[in-house]
């Protein structure tokens, strides 16, 4: 199976060039040709998980001014997993779309979109080395920035597109770079760590630094979290499938691979756990003051990824990559779940308008709730708990302040997504007319929670199978916690007493959605303006460039002089420079 | 005859044969291409035996022309009287665009330049309205400015080393005449090329040319000054070439400012993307040994892309982009996806191809700026698209059938590149 896993990118292409053409043409069906693929992907991916072995494509010379020309694609247990969340998550919301885009007039370019992504996320997790990498990294940010400006009518889209496409840039270029410096015939994934591709300049520390910067962007880590929140911009279904599941988790997944690389850089992976953690606590705290439902949920989603990058920078990245699977399912359930309240409300995704209007969907209340349970780490009925504690444990064991710091953070956690579960969903409504029931696309959506759920309840008791098939590959792994741990319990008791105060203060207050009191509450567009640093970054940018192509005004007297002055300036700069 | 010869030679006929025809091809596009495309066909076909990268650039060079021929019913549709002067200049301007890459001493590369460089005037100035007028008129004056240098640096040399050829860095470390010299020539290719601080001109013809023939302004330019300069920097070494890195890297962030600020104007936009592309050539070329091979790499990526924009906007003054139509649309799109380096397109290989080269001979801060000026491009690159591909689905405008054949050999072009980088790469380092 494994052979066949490592070409299994090319699987949803088919449906791409069907639906682009625009079969069938039946516009109630559109996007039906593009259904197949992601089921396949999740049915290859599982047997190859099963049967195990590797297989390793390389096609050499292929791109001869290179280290590493090659086309190298590897599949390996690690790439199947990964896979095999692509291919359920992407399989479910595909379901789910049917139903949430039925109405909408460029349903066929989503599906296209989609297929796009799928494809491209493929390729990134088949990647054997940086190049080939390199491809499925770019094509992944590509797709993001279309979906998220997929609506393109709608106010800020647009915007919010560019800001993941500035975020992407700056980890592509990290990438980019050390496609570029690696020592010739260095660039597989799984031998950057030999000797050999350490002894370019700045050694493994840099190469390390490099992926490091890249991941960061792809998973919203740091000070790189901006863009993720905005991202909402795009459908819900999205949110779900590549802001949520997959796509900002290949960040987990690039460090999970180059782990041995990391191992030779200590003072990155420290950065790592130290970012990791502060991401964690500063998103858990920024989600509670937001006013729109999907923001909130996309708070707790950089979070999460906090959670994962400080596991792979304790050097547990197994834990790391443990959270990545049951989060996957979980945080998947919490968007489709808030999707189909947001559908049912036309499309409304203010906290103030949508209070009250998740009782009217049982399907979605019931999942949601679940979700949230498997977020502060349920012990036993939930998959979040074994993969958290397991984090939390290894953490504690390595760097104990920052153990103790991600178990502390668990309290916050319990907070905001009782505020967003009692806001939505336990809060009388205000006005019960603002919910429409349209039985025929709610129905996909509905069934499309329920692989979801199980997965977030069960999914937990796969980890000592799933330390089994990876050891060959992570080396040595550390024991996980036993299902009932007294720091899981404490972590558990932080985040139940959180969900329980948020739902004391939130169901009581009848107007109360923000946190602090006076915090305007935004009313119906939600705004997706970019965050602090970045307003700064970017207003400067564009100033500077419009000031520079003032300078291009049309006046031949003033070229002339340019050319001029321009010269003396590139003579002064080199001589300074040398 | 060697082969570069004859495809000057058949391309120069070619010209003078639809000069004399000028009464059957005027007002008639479709006369005017399959009586000048042959021309170009064969001069590809007997410039190809010619050693590479020569070869490489020969081949590069007709093809631009031939899309170029290949939109000349389009551009019927912008200037109907100047169908078959056109189809000459185009024919005639790669002729000097060939004489200029393949020249063996630097007298013939600046007959070539002339050539390439006047006929690229014309070619924008016949452009409908008065805009393009004024901007190939500063071109031209800018041009001569620069001509001028060129000429006072030719005499430079030839008084320091008695000959026209091109001097080796013994030579320029011998005599300050003769670095005089070569750093004046070296500004008159940077000219052609398109880097600052002596591009003002070129950014307003790029702007203002119509479409079906700006593509081939922009390529045919750039693909015969990076092999002309790549020739200069390999004989005067190190010292140029370093000069011709920090040129390049000034260039990138100058274009890249520049066309960041060009939210509204797409022709601008490209425009000064087009200096930013001329800086990753000036990198390239600065960057070592293998440097110049890069950068014809690089030049004859930057061609095919840059045709395949400019043949999917042809026929459109200002380009509405939702209305564009679906085959016009998705090339848009692939091109504006490869300009940028979205991989697996060619625009992505040569950008790090160039990254590789400059990590090596160039240093830490050129490579920075330059991957920068890579990855932000997508902010200016993909705004449109968007936009673009909701016209896919949208009102559906029917491409001329006259559109089809150029956009099509372009976007096969892109493709193939984008596929089979190596090919290329190949014939670039193979000299």
């Amino acid at each position: 199976m494994m052979p066949l896993l490592a070409w299994s990118w090319v699987f949803t292409l088919p449906g791409l060039l069907l639906t682009a053409l625009g079969v069938p043409s039946s516009r109630n069906k559109a996007g039906y040709a593009s259904l197949a693929g992601p089921p396949l992907l999740l049915l290859v991916a599982l047997a190859a998980l099963l049967n195990g072995g590797s297989y390793a494509v390389a096609f050499d010379n292929w791109l001869p001014f290179l280290p590493d020309g090659a086309y190298r694609a590897l599949a390996d247990p690690l790439s199947a997993l990964l896979l095999a969340i692509l291919g359920f998550v992407a399989t479910l919301v595909y379901f789910y779309s049917l139903g949430y885009m039925a109405t909408d007039p460029a349903r066929r370019r989503f599906f296209v979109y989609l297929d796009l992504f799928v494809a491209a996320m493929a390729l990134l997790v088949l990647a054997g080395n940086l190049a080939v990498l390199l491809i499925g990294w770019t094509g992944v940010g590509i797709s993001s920035f279309l979906l998220i400006s997929f609506w393109r009518d709608r106010p800020g889209t647009l915007s919010a597109g560019l800001q993941a496409l500035a975020a992407n840039a700056i980890g592509d270029g990290a990438l980019l770079l050390a496609a570029s410096i690696v020592p010739t015939g260095c660039g597989a994934l799984v031998t950057l760590q030999t000797p050999r591709c350490t002894g370019g300049p700045g050694g493994a520390e840099f190469l390390a630094l490099l992926l490091f910067v890249a991941a960061a962007a792809k998973s919203a880590q740091g000070p790189l979290y901006f863009w993720l929140p905005n991202a909402m911009a795009g459908p819900t279904p999205i949110s779900a499938l590549i802001h949520a599941a997959t796509m900002v988790a290949a960040g987990v997944y690039l460090l999970v691979r180059s782990h041995a690389l990391l191992a030779l850089a200590p003072e990155v992976s420290l950065a790592i756990a130290v970012i990791g953690v502060a991401t964690a606590l500063g998103a858990s705290v920024a989600s509670l003051y937001q006013t729109n439902f999907k923001k909130g949920i996309a708070y707790s989603t950089v979070a999460q990824l906090g959670y994962m990058f400080a596991g792979v920078g304790v050097g547990a990245p197994f834990a790391g990559l443990f959270h990545l699977f049951t989060h996957a399912s979980f945080k998947a359930l919490l968007f489709l779940a808030a999707g189909i309240v947001i559908h049912g409300a036309g499309g409304r995704e203010s906290l103030s308008e949508l209070r009250g209007l998740g009782r009217f969907f049982p399907f979605s209340r019931v999942g949601f709730l679940i979700g949230s349970l498997a977020l502060i780490g349920t012990p036993l009925v939930t998959a979040g708990s074994f993969s958290k504690d397991a984090i939390i444990d290894a953490a504690i064991a390595k760097q104990p302040i920052i153990g103790w710091l991600l178990l502390a953070g668990v309290i916050l956690t319990g907070l905001y997504i009782g505020r967003l579960f009692s806001i939505v969903y336990l809060a009388p409504p205000v006005d019960v007319h603002a919910a429409h029931h349209d039985a025929q696309s709610e129905r996909p959506m509905n069934w499309s929670l329920v692989p979801l759920m199980v997965g977030a309840i069960a999914f937990g008791w796969l980890g000592s199978w799933l330390q089994a098939t990876l050891a060959p590959l992570l080396g040595e792994i550390e024991a996980l916690p036993p299902p009932i741990d007294p720091r899981g319990l404490l972590a558990f008791a932080l985040g139940a007493v959180g969900f329980g105060l948020a739902w004391w203060y939130f169901t009581r207050r009848a107007e109360a959605v923000a946190m602090a009191p006076g915090q305007p509450v935004a009313e119906g567009e939600p705004t997706y303006r970019a965050a602090g640093w970045v307003s700064v970054l970017a207003d400067a940018g564009y100033a500077v460039a419009r000031s520079l192509s003032r300078v291009q005004s049309g006046g031949l007297p003033r070229y002339a002089m340019g050319s001029f002055i321009g010269l003396a300036l590139i003579l002064l700069l080199r001589e300074a420079i040398r | 005859m060697t082969p570069p010869q004859q495809a000057i030679v058949v391309l120069v006929v070619g010209a003078i044969v639809v000069l004399l025809m000028v009464g059957v091809v005027s007002g008639h596009p479709l006369r005017a291409t399959v009586l000048s495309l042959p021309f170009g066909v064969v001069a590809a076909v007997v410039g190809i035996q010619s050693p590479h990268p020569f070869g490489l650039a020969i081949v590069g060079l007709c093809g631009v022309a031939c899309v170029g021929l290949l939109l000349l019913p389009v551009l019927d549709a912008e200037v109907p009287a100047h169908v078959a002067e056109a189809a000459a200049l185009l024919l005639l301007g790669t002729a000097g665009a060939v004489a200029l890459a393949t020249a063996t001493d630097l007298l013939q590369a600046v007959v070539g330049l002339e050539t390439l460089a006047l006929s690229a005037v014309i070619l924008v100035a016949i452009s409908a309205g008065g805009r393009p007028l004024e901007a190939a008129f500063k071109y031209f004056v800018l041009g001569a400015i620069s001509l001028a240098g060129l000429l006072y640096g030719l005499g430079l040399i030839y008084l320091g080393t008695g000959s026209f050829a091109f001097p080796s860095a013994a030579q320029i470390a011998s005599s300050p005449l003769t670095l005089a010299g070569v750093v004046l020539v070296g500004m008159g290719f940077a000219f052609e090329l398109a880097l600052f601080p002596f591009h003002w001109g070129a950014l307003d013809a790029y702007t203002a040319a119509a479409p079906s023939l700006a593509g081939f302004v922009m390529s045919a330019s750039k693909l015969a000054a990076a092999l002309v300069l790549g020739r200069l920097v390999l004989a005067a070494g190190v010292e140029v070439g370093q000069l011709l890195v920090w040129i390049g890297s000034l260039t990138i962030v100058w274009g890249t400012f520049g066309a960041i600020a060009q939210a509204a104007d797409l022709r601008r936009m490209l425009a000064y993307s087009a200096i930013t592309h001329a800086g990753f050539i000036g990198l390239a070329l600065g960057s070592g040994a293998n440097g110049p091979a890069t950068a014809a790499f690089y030049a004859a990526v930057y061609g095919s892309m840059a045709m395949l924009v400019f043949a999917a906007l042809a026929g459109s003054g200002e380009p509405e982009l939702r209305s564009m139509g679906r085959l016009r649309a998705v090339a848009l799109g692939l091109g504006l996806f490869s300009l940028s380096g979205i991989p697996p397109t060619p625009g992505f290989w040569a950008k790090l191809a160039v990254l590789v080269v400059a990590w090596q001979a160039a240093g830490p801060l050129p490579t920075l700026i330059a991957v920068a000026g890579g990855v932000f491009s997508v902010l200016y690159y993909l705004r449109p698209l968007p936009d673009l591909f909701a016209a896919v689905r949208g009102t559906q405008v029917t491409p001329r059938p006259v559109l089809v054949p150029g956009v099509m050999v372009a976007v096969l072009a892109v493709v193939g590149l984008g596929l089979f980088p190596g090919v290329i790469w190949a014939l670039a380092v193979s000299s």
